[in-house]
Order: C-alpha cells, then sequence, then structure tokens
C-alpha cells in the first residue's frame, strides 16, 4: 500500500508539472486543431457511408463490462459498424477495477488513445484537460459533421447547458436518453402480495404509506408466524430518502445538482438540507426508524443484502432503479406507486429525476487523433435512431427482428436459450456493446432491453411521470478556480449533511439541534458555496 | 511441559502467556477459518451475514465456478510462469551480485555497494518510469515486464551479502583459490553449497512477491490473457455496482452480485493455496536463513 500511495503522489506532482508546462500551449492548440481537420478532410466523405474512402484505424479506451467479451471487436455490432464505416477501432478495454488508474495515467504521460470511449471521466477531467489541449474542442466538428447530434442538441435544451464547459466549450460528447424509465433514478416497489394479505392500498400520501408500512410490520403479511418483516428497505438511507423527498416539496429541480434546488417562495437557489422542509423530511424518517419501519441494516446495506433479504420474502418495499436488479424469485410481487406521495404540506411532487443528460463525459477525441472529422462523423451516427438501434439490438435479421405490431425484441432464438450459468447481458453481449450502460448514444426505450424497461420499472415510471418536477437540470459547469473551491466546500459540508441526516433518523441526535445544525453548514462556508451555485446558475439560464 | 512448575509465580505467569497467546491465535485464526467457511456456503447465506464460523448450506459450487473460469485459469498459469521465470532470475542475478559485494578483495565495491543503496531510496517516479518503459525499452505489454525491472531487489542483495561475508569465511574461500579454483568455480562449488538456506529464503520472498504482484501489470499490461491471477482476482473482487449508470445491468446484477459474493472467497482461498503450500517446506530454512543473514550484518 505505501508503495501505491507514494506512485500515486508522485503522479499527482508529475502531473501538476505537464499541467503547467501545457499552460503555455493552450493558445495555439486551436489553430493545430484546424490544420489537422483540413488535413485529414480530403480523405472523409461529408455524408453518408462509408465515411473514409481510404481504411483508417484509430485507437480507443474503453470501460469492460464483466458480460463483454475482452476482446471489444467480437461483438457483431461493430464488426458491422466496421464493414459500414471503413474505419477500423483498436479498442483497448479495461475492468472497471482498472480503468481509472489507466485513464489518469494515460492523460498524466500524454499517452493518448486516438479517442476515450466510455471511461468513466469525471466532468472536471473533462474540463481540465480539455483547456489544457489534450481534447479537442468539438464546438465547429459538432456544427459541421454531426447533423444527428446537433438535431439531439436542438430537441433536447437542457442537453446544450449540460455538456458545455463555462465558456461554452463543448469537450465530451454525452450519454442520453430519452426514456422517463431510466431518468426516473429510483422507484419505490411495494409488495403487492402483502398489501393484499395486510388488506391495505397502494398508499398516495405519505401518512398511508406510514400505515401501509406498519401494517407491514404487524400483520405477519409472509406468513411465517415470526415478525421478521421489513417494512422498507434500501441500499442505503440516501436512496430511500429519493423517493420520499418529493412530498416534502424537496429536490424541485432534479437531481442534476444534488442537494441543490429552487426555493418555491423567491425563486432563488436553496440549499435544501438546510431547509425547514427538510426537518420535516427528517422527523418523518426518524419516525418510521423508531417504530423499525425501515430496515434498521439500511446505513450498512449493500444490493446483494436486499436481494439476500428479497430472497427470504421478506421484504415489504424497496427504493431501487428496478424491480429486477433486487428481487428474483419474488420480482412479480412488486409493483410501483400508483401516483406521487403526496406529503403533509400538500406537495406532490416526485423528484428522484434528471433529465435527458446522462453522464457528461462519455466520448472524447484526444489531440493526438488523426483524424478528428472522421472520428466525429463515425461517432455522430450513434445518435441517429438507427446507430442507437444499432448498439443495443445489433443487426436485423441476425440479433433482432420487428414484430406484426412494430416493436423490436431480440431474435427469440438468443433470448430464450440462455444457457445455465450465464446471464440475459452475456448472451446479448455477443452482439451489442450496451452492458455497463453510459455509452456515447441517445438511449432510446423502444430499443433498450434492459431492466428499466421491464414491464413493473416502466409501468411505474409512467405513474410518477405527470408528478416530475416540470423543469429538471442538467449539472451547472463550474470554472476551474470554481470547482477547487467548491469541491473543497462540499467535501466538508455534504460529509456533515449526510452524517448528521443519519445521527437525526436514527434519533441519535434530537430535531431540537436541527437548528444547531444549520449554523453548522453556515459556520463551516454555506454562504460562499451558495455564491458559487448561484453564478454558475445565473450562467446555466443564459 | 516436561519440566516441573516450580512456583505459584510461575504458574500464573504461564497461564497469562498461554491466554495471551491464544486470544492472538483466535484472532489470526478467524478470518482464515470464515473466508474457508464462506467459500463452501451458499452466496445467499454469506449476503445476509449468516456465516460466521462453519459453512451454511455446504456446496461445491463456488469452487466449480472459479475453476471453469476461463480468465482465472488463464491467470493462473500466467502468476505460475512469471513465479517460476522470476524467481529463477532473480535467484541467479541476486547470487551472483551479492557475491561479487560480498568479497573483500573487489576494488570499487563500496561505491557499487551505495549506487545499489541509492535506488533504494530514490526512483524516477511513476510517470517518467511508464515513459521509459513505454517508449525506449518496448517494455510495454510484454511478458518481460513482470521480470526484467524487479529482477534485484536490493534488499534481498544486501541480506545476501551480509550472509556471504559473515557465514563463510573467508580463509575457505581462499584457500580453495590456492587449489585453484577460478572465481565462478569458488562461487559454484564452495559458496553455493554452503547457502542452501538462505537461497531458500531469497526464493520464497521473491517468489511471494512475484505472485502477489498485481501493479506492474495493471500499469503496464494490456492485453488480458497475459493479466497474473491477481488482475483477475482484483477485477473480480473489486466489481462496482454498476446500476448507478444510465442503462442499468438489469436482469444480470442481480446474478452478478451473487455470483461475485460466492466466488469472492473461493478465489482467494485457491490464490492463496500455492503460497500456503510452500511456506511449510522453507519454514525450516527461513528462521536460520534469515537470522543468518541479519543478526551478525
Amino acid at each position: 500500500m505505501k508503495k501505491i500511495h507514494s506512485m500515486i503522489a508522485l503522479m499527482l506532482v508529475m502531473m501538476l508539472i505537464i499541467s503547467a508546462c501545457g499552460d503555455s500551449n493552450t493558445g495555439d492548440s486551436g489553430n493545430t486543431d484546424q490544420e489537422k481537420i483540413d488535413a485529414a478532410a480530403s480523405n472523409v466523405n461529408e455524408t453518408g457511408f462509408p465515411i473514409v474512402n481510404e481504411p483508417l484505424t484509430l485507437s480507443a479506451m474503453v470501460l469492460l463490462s464483466p458480460a463483454q467479451p475482452t476482446e471489444w471487436n467480437d461483438i457483431l455490432a461493430w464488426k458491422e459498424y466496421e464493414k459500414m464505416s471503413g474505419i477500423q477501432i483498436q479498442w483497448d478495454a479495461y475492468t472497471s477495477a482498472d480503468i481509472n488508474e489507466k485513464r489518469n495515467l494515460a492523460l498524466a504521460s500524454d499517452q493518448l488513445p486516438d479517442m476515450f470511449y466510455r471511461t468513466k471521466m469525471p466532468d472536471n477531467d473533462i474540463d481540465k484537460y480539455g483547456a489544457e489541449g489534450s481534447f479537442i474542442k468539438l464546438n465547429d466538428l459538432i456544427d459541421q459533421y454531426a447533423p444527428n447530434f446537433k438535431a439531439v442538441l436542438e430537441k433536447y435544451p437542457d442537453v446544450k447547458k449540460g455538456i458545455s464547459a463555462a465558456d461554452g466549450s463543448i469537450y465530451a460528447l454525452p450519454n442520453l436518453t430519452d426514456s422517463p424509465s431510466i431518468e426516473i433514478n429510483r422507484k419505490l416497489f411495494i409488495n403487492q402480495q402483502w398489501l393484499e394479505q395486510v388488506g391495505k392500498k397502494s398508499p398516495a400520501t405519505t401518512d398511508e404509506l406510514y400505515e401501509v408500512l406498519k401494517a407491514f410490520r404487524d400483520g405477519d403479511p409472509n406468513k411465517n408466524g415470526q415478525k421478521d418483516e421489513i417494512p422498507m428497505t434500501a441500499d442505503s438511507l440516501d436512496e430511500a430518502i429519493q423517493v420520499i423527498r418529493g412530498a416534502f416539496g424537496l429536490g424541485n429541480r432534479g437531481m442534476g445538482n444534488g442537494n441543490w434546488d429552487l426555493d418555491p417562495s423567491s425563486e432563488s437557489l436553496r440549499f435544501f438540507p438546510a431547509s425547514q422542509e427538510y426537518k420535516e423530511l427528517l422527523v418523518y424518517l426518524n419516525k418510521l426508524y423508531a417504530e423499525q419501519l425501515i430496515d434498521k441494516e439500511i446505513f450498512t446495506n449493500d444490493g446483494t443484502k436486499v436481494l439476500a433479504k428479497n430472497e427470504q420474502n421478506q421484504v415489504g418495499s424497496f427504493s431501487f432503479g428496478n424491480v429486477i436488479g433486487r428481487a428474483n424469485s419474488n420480482a412479480d410481487d412488486f409493483v410501483g406507486l400508483e401516483t406521487a406521495l403526496t406529503g403533509p404540506n400538500g406537495d406532490q411532487l416526485y423528484t428522484s429525476a434528471r433529465g435527458n443528460l446522462g453522464s457528461r463525459g462519455a466520448f472524447m477525441i484526444s489531440k493526438t487523433n488523426p483524424n478528428p472529422v472522421a472520428t466525429m462523423r463515425w461517432i455522430d451516427y450513434f445518435y441517429s435512431e438507427e446507430g442507437s438501434r444499432m448498439l443495443y439490438l445489433g443487426v436485423e435479421g441476425e440479433s433482432y427482428q420487428q414484430d406484426k405490431d412494430g416493436n423490436y425484441d431480440f431474435l427469440p432464438e438468443i433470448v430464450e436459450n440462455i444457457p445455465e450459468g450465464s446471464s440475459f447481458d452475456q448472451v446479448v453481449s455477443k452482439y451489442v456493446p450496451y452492458a455497463g450502460g453510459s455509452l456515447p448514444t441517445l438511449i432510446l426505450e423502444d430499443y433498450f432491453k434492459g431492466g428499466e424497461t421491464q414491464p413493473s420499472a416502466k409501468a411505474a415510471a409512467e405513474n410518477l411521470k405527470p408528478y416530475l418536477p416540470e423543469e429538471l437540470w442538467a449539472p451547472f459547469s463550474f470554472t476551474a478556480e470554481q470547482f477547487d473551491e467548491k469541491l473543497s466546500l462540499e467535501t466538508d459540508i455534504y460529509g456533515m449533511v449526510t452524517q448528521r441526516t443519519a445521527e437525526f433518523v436514527q434519533g441519535k441526535a434530537s430535531l431540537d439541534e436541527f437548528d444547531n445544525y444549520v449554523a453548522q453548514l453556515e459556520k463551516m462556508g454555506l454562504k460562499r458555496l451558495q455564491e458559487i451555485y448561484e453564478e454558475a446558475y445565473s450562467r446555466y439560464k443564459q | 511441559m516436561e519440566h516441573k512448575i516450580a512456583g505459584w509465580g510461575d504458574r500464573i505467569f504461564t497461564i497469562v502467556i498461554y491466554t495471551i497467546l491464544s486470544i492472538i491465535m483466535l484472532v489470526t485464526l478467524y478470518p482464515l477459518i470464515y473466508i474457508l467457511s464462506a467459500s463452501f456456503s451458499d452466496p445467499l447465506y454469506i449476503a445476509k451475514g449468516e456465516v460466521w464460523l462453519l459453512p451454511k448450506d455446504f456446496t461445491f459450487s463456488a469452487y466449480q465456478k472459479v475453476l471453469s473460469n476461463a480468465d482465472i485459469l488463464t491467470g493462473y498459469r500466467n502468476s505460475l510462469i512469471y513465479l517460476v521465470l522470476g524467481t529463477t532470475i532473480n535467484i541467479v542475478m541476486t547470487t551472483m551480485g551479492a557475491y561479487v559485494l560480498s568479497r573483500k578483495d573487489f576494488k570499487g565495491r563500496y561505491v557499487l555497494a551505495l549506487l545499489f543503496t541509492f535506488t533504494l531510496l530514490f526512483n524516477g517516479g511513476l510517470i517518467p518510469t511508464y515513459l521509459i518503459y513505454k517508449n525506449m525499452l518496448g517494455l510495454y505489454n510484454n511478458l518481460w515486464v513482470m521480470i526484467i525491472p524487479s529482477a534485484i531487489s536490493v534488499w534481498n542483495l544486501i541480506i545476501m551479502r551480509t550472509y556471504f561475508q559473515n557465514s563463510i569465511p573467508i580463509e575457505m574461500q581462499e584457500a580453495a583459490f590456492m587449489d585453484g579454483c577460478s572465481n565462478i568455480r569458488t562461487l559454484t562449488s564452495i559458496v553455493l553449497p554452503l547457502s542452501k538456506p538462505i537461497i531458500a529464503v531469497m526464493a520464497l520472498y521473491y517468489g511471494v512477491a512475484h505472485w502477489n504482484s498485481y501493479f506492474t501489470a495493471l500499469i503496464y499490461l494490456n492485453d488480458h490473457w497475459r493479466f497474473p491471477l491477481q488482475m483477475v482476482i482484483r477485477s473480480i473482487l473489486i466489481q462496482e455496482d454498476m446500476s448507478a449508470m444510465a442503462g442499468g445491468e438489469g436482469e444480470s446484477l442481480m446474478q452478478q452480485l451473487l455470483l461475485i459474493e460466492g466466488m469472492r472467497y473461493a478465489v482467494i482461498v485457491v490464490s492463496s493455496l500455492p503460497m500456503l503450500l510452500l511456506y511449510p517446506l522453507v519454514q525450516k530454512h527461513f528462521v536460520k536463513g534469515v537470522m543468518m543473514g541479519a543478526i551478525k550484518g
């Protein structure tokens, strides 16, 4: 460990030095980009396929999902697209355990692949290495060579706001979704068998939810004669809060900016964990926790534990994106809420949702790329409907078909013969590369066959959709100096919020201390953080 | 316990010592037993935290999965290659280096030793090293990167030199010269036969280091079929929950979670087995060897 630490420290020092050197060059990087674009453009067809006349090979770094073949070019969709485009990609695929080291090493040592394709690039690194010139600024390329992506930007205004750096530059292409079921991040699923057993109907208010959970606790709905029911659980307390907070009017601009939303009375930016409504939410959660209606292990839970509890039929309700990820043998028992919960003050809002922007840094072109134009045309296809279909379903006739009603699905011989010991994702990963998520593309609900578009999750999303905030923010962008300051403030303040929230819910701290806690946040620099966010927000509004 | 216990004081002393030792033994042993038990249990019970001492719902399924996992088998093979090849080269290089440095009649050995020691304290840092390996030495994504850069551990070299200096009388070597031995002959016929304990210890040190190393592979290797076992295990153990990512993992997430939970422990057992088997074989040399090298130095 010591060795690794010292290596990381050395790496950071080197990064500083390299970035210091890089600064002097940023001025003319715009020119070299443009020259390169012109020089390479001769080999590129402006529209249609193939993209290049002479075969072109590009290298790419990519995150490998465990379900996928280690040789990414073995995936049918890539073989097909290589034939279509004339561009061969040399994939350097790394697992999620290794990708961060590999990506940082490539950036710090300036040994860049031609493109970064799904590399978990943090937002801050996009702006930082973009400004230093490691990534090509894409604004002009998008304008000239990416008709599909341009159309997407016009269709979804929040996306354009979300992907630009503070100065308006675009260095990365994002992962986008157009599917309420994916955009509604966490949904509350309730065990219908149990509801029938205790003679309750699906709750519509927070009070009804409390009654239902209490009935679950006392009514022995799993009929084993033991009081082992867990009325409500989730992977973490935060995920339980996400499905309830809307009823208290919190997070009324979605999840794009974490704990920030708009104060409904003044229409100004609000850090809601310091609001009175948050206190009411804590009072409610504390009541649930004290009466053992929330899993007492929620602070140490993880996905596997929730799954295991479900296998024992001990769970009355849980918060997750879909049913199938957290319930196996009793998956059919779970149904989403029929409507968004109404809170004590009459708020009926569902705020565990984001806009169309899934993640910002899904795709970057590096400065050493020999042909940025061809690369831009190569990636632009996946923001079209056909391209998205190819990524999520593969090739018509070989991996998917369209039925009489116009619905698309994988060929039955593929998905109906899943061998023992392998998963759905493993089987379809021979044909399509989507396993692991966050591809630079626009995900369309009709083509996506993952857990979020299973009927139970889809229906749950449909029920909640009318109660989503009218505007869902994309994450704000910050200038480099602001970002550093924000990061250090957030580490302290958010850490305090998480810690105190847990204490309030567990009852370790009395809620009379709430004002005390707010004062503490103020002392830690909440005002300054608010200023930074307000500046970013005013840029965002433009 | 054949000697007579003299008095109460001694008896209490013995009891206290034994109690403390037993506690320490339990603390050390428990994780091992837990891992062993968990590797034979149904993953569902591990996830629920119901396994704590003995296997629950005894099953070999985790081992079946581990042993039928192609990545793990390739990793095992690679690790064995790196282990055998690497340790052989380590021993040859270290012995030769240590012998030269141990000869008092070798001029300039202090300078040489100093240079060696210098690398013990300072190195070029990750990124310059990376650039040199990749762009100048051609070691990137090359089998030899696992072996050449770590061919000599200066620390082990010093231990070995001290052993040569202190345990093999210089007179013996002089006698060999009188009888007409060359340097090479002295090393192979006189010094090496007398150094078996230290060689065993060095083999163990180097072997364990090779077996456990993953950082070099993480940084310099690219192809999955070259990965040593530790890299494969790492990617199995540090499997992040990807459900948070847009697009989710859906159905397979659940299967993966349980699969990983089950394989986790079996993989640990399988991967530590060779080293656990090696220790008892070398142990008798171990105590002897390290003492000889270290204390008199």
